[in-house]
């Protein structure tokens, strides 16, 4: 058992692509975690997405022994924690079960949106931070200035921050010894009820759901009988110990101050939620610790089979995908024009992407999906407030009396150059100007308050767009605000089409209503008879298009009587048509659907 | 009732447009091709038992290019090996710039009574274009000699929709075989058939093929134009005066059994298709394969793609009574649906010349409505 003052438990934050896996990889192969030849690249980062796309998308955690250059030997356990503003709620977590944290800045980039949001949730958590400027390898680097900034802009003390590149392995060694030096053991008041922190949770196929956990007070030991503090339920340990990358190492015990996991033969992963502190239920502590709040989806949209015949192969993977991330939820939906699908919930756009080409890839799903929605408040009439968060269930025009949409606190920083771009982006997308900082000579930092529903909707892409990629953007859900919002329905040949349904503002339906109803003239192939394409307010048209019919299609001549190309031309044309969506009388390629999400008005 | 197909792979020259397999420069082996043919036709004949031909057609490439004496021996010996019934329709294809003084004398002691003679364009530009290898008046030259050589049942072949062809070039097209005595013209839209010359012209921007109403234009004018002389569109494609319908195409539309004999031929024979490879592995002594057993379900789809390219359309009735009340109510309400496309007259169901227009797009709405009723698993009562 190692002695509390011997351990340092601590995570990497980092703005995306500042280099952050890349310097818990080298940590892990300067402490002999891992052989230099076993690593390949990332190796917390062990979900394909993630080393695809450069993202952490899980928490994890590894135990590494250091030996210092006072002689003494060190546990540091290293947290590793998701990057994107999606998972604000995971790393707020990771964050609660250190004492320290690394923040790494890009010697090139220097402070972006991201890395301020998360020193201020580190901050939140009392952590102490270790600033470290990495990628001094490239030649654009400036660490000079990039230090000042830290001081200006952050306020810490940088001046004898590391200076590292993690990708050469330079000064690696720097950053474990200011880990031994800066980030304070773990402290207990010494009190012998459990209490363990959960911040995160899997599943492993042989074990069970497994619980990361920091243990604040107490012990816990195989064979014990354990108590999930929020939702009550009582479980037996039947391993705990440490983390290895991509493994586990059981040593029958934790202690205060140890991180590890727990797992105890626990079947569903909803029993095991992220924040919950983990008690004994022999002799409980009197309160949980503080923090634990259910994870809430921002984002919804419709999940659909392309073909109805796969509805419950996208059940069954749906399940699979819960087990691993607890903060997915779905349940079944009906779509007149789409049939039987779910209705899902997502932290934010990222998470619905990654669920999404999960399915597509790892379940080999041909999906469909209905635009993005946020959680409305509609007050009614009658002044109850109901959620919405498919455009469908809105109830009728009569009974509303007004209605709320969810605004972000958000943040972008960018070259100075693009203020006037960036101001008017955000104000087309019905921003409040907030702020306006001058990070250093060249950059500048807005702060905006933006309605979630034009941030879902094509934000973050615009925003790329119009700063040649130099923009970083970080947001967090501030409250709901009471705005006119209308519902736009889509028409085919005269029947509302209830996957295409958005909600919207006002100012904002007649340009989308337009957009939808050309995006769609454009996915729907020509049919047998012409097929008007409406978009809709209430009773009122504010957009027409039309598909023409179909004037010619002739197969090609049956020559010598080959009947047989012509029966494999007709059964090609058969598949495509199976793909189709009958709305009304009117066949919708599945394409259609998704043509409407992605727009740049 | 059984039909043959015999396949003659050889030509003068390629044609601009042609994808069928042919080839300019093996005229040399063709004794060989045809000793082939007939151990093939011998070969069916164990198989199948033997049966008389109730219409033959010997296609390709280019019939006509054969001697006399080849004409001779596979002609004299398949209709031995096949004896052809009383009033069997024989046709011979034939290019008008192959076209002898011999050849048809011999095709008609041989029992030929029916000549397909691709004419395609009046024009000489267009004819150019084509890769034709004779002039209008050459063509015309063809139909005459067929006449003289006694063979009343004559066919032209005439395309439409060509790059830079204009109506009234079709139409002159029209009546100059009408006038020169044809019974019988098979008017086609090009189909542009990926790998052929005209197709990469085409795609280079080279070519521009008429827009979709140029072509309705064009193929409203040939259906007057032809009309106009009592030329009845009995098939989608196909226009006849009154008993000169095509017996032999009308096998392959109505799915009676015909046997396909030569490289690349097709055959259906007691529900049963297969295919013959082409030319090398034919004359190596390939022949009927990827045989498909067609069920009840691709048997409906194909009443469904054929009847609906004849005037008389499908009998709704044969329908109910081969696959089920759900098929045949499938097909009619899908009828309904589709207004001005398709009519029912007499328990047959129709296209209208609208609905000619957009075949694919009909059979596609018609196939999906029977699929709904599921004909594989409908079994009839009793």
């Amino acid at each position: 058992m190692t002695e509390l003052k011997h351990i340092r438990n601590f995570c990497i934050i980092a703005h995306i692509d500042h280099g952050k896996s890349t310097l818990a990889d080298r940590l892990l192969e300067i402490t002999g975690v891992m052989a230099a030849r076993d690593m390949t690249s990332q190796v917390l980062d062990s979900m394909e997405l993630e080393r695809e796309r450069g993202i952490t998308i899980k928490s994890k955690a590894v135990r590494m022994p250091y030996t210092a250059r006072d002689g003494q030997v060190y546990e540091l356990n290293l947290i590793d924690t998701p990057g994107h503003v999606d998972f604000t709620y995971e790393v707020s977590r990771a964050l609660a079960a250190c004492e320290g944290a690394i923040l790494v800045v890009d010697a090139t980039q220097g402070i972006e949106a991201q890395t301020l949001a998360n020193v201020y949730l580190a901050l939140d958590h009392d952590l102490e931070i270790l600033p470290v400027i990495n990628k001094i390898d490239l030649p654009s680097a400036q660490p000079e200035v990039v230090r000042q900034e830290i001081e200006d802009e952050i306020g810490l003390d940088a001046h004898d921050c590391p200076l590292i590149s993690a990708k050469m392995g330079i000064g690696i060694e720097e950053v474990l010894e200011k880990v031994v030096e800066v980030v304070p053991p773990p402290k207990t008041d010494g009190t012998k009820q459990l209490r363990a922190l959960i911040f995160d949770s899997y599943y492993d196929n042989y074990r069970g759901a497994i619980s990361s956990v920091r243990l604040m007070e107490g012990s816990v030991r195989v064979g014990d009988r354990i108590r999930m503090m929020a939702c009550g339920k009582e479980f037996d340990v039947t391993e705990c110990g440490a983390f290895l990358p991509g493994g586990y190492l059981p040593t029958g015990e934790l202690n205060a101050g140890d991180v590890g996991y727990i797992a105890a033969s626990i079947k569903d992963i909803a029993d095991i939620r992220v924040g919950d502190t983990i008690t004994g239920a022999d002799d409980p502590a009197d309160s949980p610790l503080p923090g634990y709040k259910p994870v809430q989806p921002m984002v919804f949209c419709g999940i659909y089979p392309a073909d109805g015949a796969d509805y419950e192969s996208l059940k069954d993977a749906l399940e699979r995908l819960r087990l691993n991330d607890a903060s997915l939820s779905f349940e079944p939906e009906t779509s007149v024009a789409l049939g039987y699908g779910f209705r899902c919930g997502f932290l934010g756009l990222l998470h619905m992407e990654i669920i999404q080409q999960r399915l597509e890839r790892e379940f080999d799903l041909d999906l469909v999906t209905t635009a993005p929605s946020v959680i409305y408040h509609v007050v009614k009439t009658d002044g109850t407030m109901v959620s919405i968060d498919n455009p469908t269930n809105l109830p009728p025009i009569n009974e509303i009396q007004h209605m709320e949409e969810p605004f972000v606190d958000a943040r972008v920083i960018a070259p100075a150059d693009f203020t006037g771009a960036i101001m008017e982006l955000c104000q087309e997308k019905r921003g409040i100007f907030k702020d306006m900082k001058y990070i250093d000579g060249g950059r500048v930092s807005l702060t905006y308050d933006l309605p979630l529903n034009e941030v879902i909707y094509d934000f973050f892409d615009t925003l790329k767009s119009r700063t040649r990629g130099y923009a970083s953007f970080d947001y967090e859900l501030k409250g709901y605000v009471e705005s006119d919002l209308v519902k736009l329905d889509m028409l085919l040949n005269g029947e509302a089409c209830d996957a295409l349904s958005i909600i919207v503002h006002r100012d904002r339906a007649y340009a989308r209503g337009r957009s939808i109803a050309e995006k769609l003239k454009d996915a729907i192939p020509r049919q047998l008879f012409e097929i008007p394409i409406q978009a809709a307010i209430g009773g009122k048209i504010i957009a027409r298009e039309t598909v023409k019919a179909l004037r010619k299609d002739v197969l090609a001549k049956c020559y010598g009587g080959d009947i047989t190309r012509k029966k494999k031309l007709l059964e090609k044309q058969k598949e495509g048509k199976k793909r189709m969506r009958q709305v009304g009388s009117v066949q919708v390629p599945s394409e259609a659907f998704m043509a409407v999400l992605k727009m740049d008005t | 009732m059984t039909s043959l197909y015999v396949h003659i792979p050889f030509c003068v020259r390629k044609c601009a447009y042609c994808d069928f397999e042919s080839y300019p420069d093996r005229l040399d082996r063709a004794d060989e091709y045809i000793d082939r043919v007939l151990g093939e036709a011998r070969k069916r004949r164990r198989e199948y038992g033997a049966f008389s031909c109730y219409s033959m057609y010997l296609g390709g490439g280019t019939p006509s290019l054969l001697t006399p004496g080849q004409l001779n021996r596979l002609c004299g010996e398949l209709l031995d090996v096949f004896p052809p019934e009383k009033g069997a329709e024989i046709t011979l294809e034939a290019n008008p710039g192959t076209v002898t003084a011999e050849l048809l004398p011999a095709a008609v002691r041989l029992g030929f009574n029916r000549i397909s003679i691709g004419v395609q364009a009046k024009q000489d530009r267009l004819l150019k274009l084509l890769g034709r290898i004779h002039t209008f008046p050459e063509a015309l030259r063809a139909v005459d000699m067929a006449r003289q050589a006694g063979i009343e049942n004559i066919n032209c072949d005439v395309m439409c929709c060509l790059p830079g062809q204009t109506e009234d070039e079709l139409a002159e097209t029209l009546t100059g075989v009408m006038e020169a005595g044809a019974r019988h013209v098979s008017c086609y839209s090009l189909i542009l058939e990926e790998g052929t010359a005209l197709y990469k012209r085409v795609r280079s921007g080279e070519l521009s093929l008429p827009d979709e109403e140029a072509e309705r234009r064009q193929l409203r004018r040939a259906a007057r134009t032809l009309e106009s002389r009592d030329f009845e569109r009995y098939e989608i494609s196909n226009f006849a005066q009154k008993g000169y319908e095509s017996r032999h195409n009308l096998v392959y539309w109505e799915r009676g059994d015909y046997l396909g004999l030569g490289c690349s031929a097709h055959s259906f024979m007691r529900g049963e298709r297969f295919d013959n490879p082409r030319f090398s592995r034919y004359m190596a002594g390939e022949d009927g394969l990827d045989r498909e057993t067609v069920g009840r379900g691709a048997a409906l789809e194909e009443e469904i793609l054929l009847g609906t390219r004849l005037a008389k359309g499908i009998d709704v009735g044969h329908i109910r009574g081969e696959y089920g009340d759900p098929a045949a109510d499938g097909l009619l309400n899908c009828a309904g649906r589709l207004k001005g496309l398709v009519v029912l007259e007499n328990g047959r169901l129709k296209l209208t010349e609208e609905g000619f227009f957009v075949h694919n797009a009909v059979v596609l709405e018609l196939a999906a409505a029977v699929q709904e009723t599921g004909p594989d698993t409908q079994r009839r009562n009793g």
